[in-house]
């Protein structure tokens, strides 16, 4: 991905704002992972605002989810049992 | 170029879910022996919870801060009294003085520029400014910054958005690998399933 200005090292530790590098490489990377962001044409700012939002709304997804599953396999282990089909299952997959 | 980083994260993901199943199971190992398999709904619920996250932020402790914070949030956490047994349990003894370092809620500080923001909306109102669309997206890209700070642990204590962004990044990742394991488990546990189709 070519980056029309010239790259620079984020040296500046103190610094509070994003980079537009920092947004092309955060957009790349977010993009593997979170299917719903598309190629704007917008500014620079427009587009690190989506990314953000975008961002934030995968988080709390993912967060809800693992609260949904943690409640569906309460009600699947009824007793988390050390003997249960279930464990033979993970032990044959921690120990491959 | 994009393709070798991909690749990279799903064979370090593979690792970490073997990582993370094998502390999760541990844990939850741990939670049985003390109480002997007299638990309610919602204290296995609980249970089950705590050790998937205990167990996820411990395969990328000490590396990176959300997993320090989520560790340290666990520790100082006025629940019930296996909180600790499990963190010790899980993440195993570890330097107190790096680990347990104490977090302000996240909570308050969303309460907080949500009321900042009240306050300047209706005060732009009654000026009746023109404001540039750029200022306006950089308005909406700090407001937004301050969302994602107070949805991942240990965010409120991060001044560096690059820092604050990265920790995301690494925090997304192991949640996607957190909900993908417990899902496979959810699936091999229900009765009806007859194929066990693991990571």
């Amino acid at each position: 991905m070519s980056s029309r200005r010239s790259r620079q090292q984020s040296s500046s530790s103190g610094s509070s704002s994003i980079s537009d590098d920092q947004i092309i490489q955060l957009v790349s990377k977010l993009r593997q992972l979170v299917p719903e962001i598309r190629d704007t044409r917008r500014s620079n700012k427009a587009s690190a605002s989506k990314v953000l939002q975008e961002t934030c709304n995968y988080i709390r997804s993912l967060n809800r989810e693992v609260d949904d599953l943690s409640q569906r396999l309460s009600q699947l282990l009824a007793t988390i049992d050390a003997d249960s089909a279930e464990a033979a299952i993970i032990r044959s997959l921690i120990n491959p | 170029m994009c393709d070798n980083s991909l690749n990279r994260m799903r064979n370090t993901s593979s690792v970490m879910k073997r990582e993370f199943l094998r502390k999760w199971m541990k844990g939850l190992g741990k939670c049985r022996m003390m109480k002997n398999n007299n638990m309610s709904f919602l204290e296995r619920k609980k249970a089950i919870k705590l050790s998937a996250d205990l167990a996820m932020a411990s395969t990328r402790t000490p590396a990176t801060r959300w997993s320090r914070a989520v560790i340290a949030q666990a520790a100082s956490s006025q629940d019930d009294g296996y909180n600790k047994i499990l963190i010790n349990h899980i993440v195993g003894s570890s330097p107190k003085g790096k680990i347990f370092s104490t977090t302000s809620p996240s909570s308050s500080g969303l309460c907080r520029s949500r009321r900042i923001l009240k306050r300047r909306h209706m005060v732009r109102r009654v000026v009746k400014k023109i404001v540039s669309p750029m200022v306006m997206a950089k308005r909406l890209v700090k407001k937004r910054t301050r969302i994602l700070k107070s949805l991942l642990p240990g965010g409120e204590s991060m001044e560096d958005d690059v820092v604050l962004i990265e920790e995301a990044l690494d925090y997304i990742q192991s949640l996607k690998a957190q909900v993908e394991v417990m899902r496979c488990l959810a699936a091999a546990s229900h009765p009806n399933t007859n194929s066990y189709k693991f990571i």
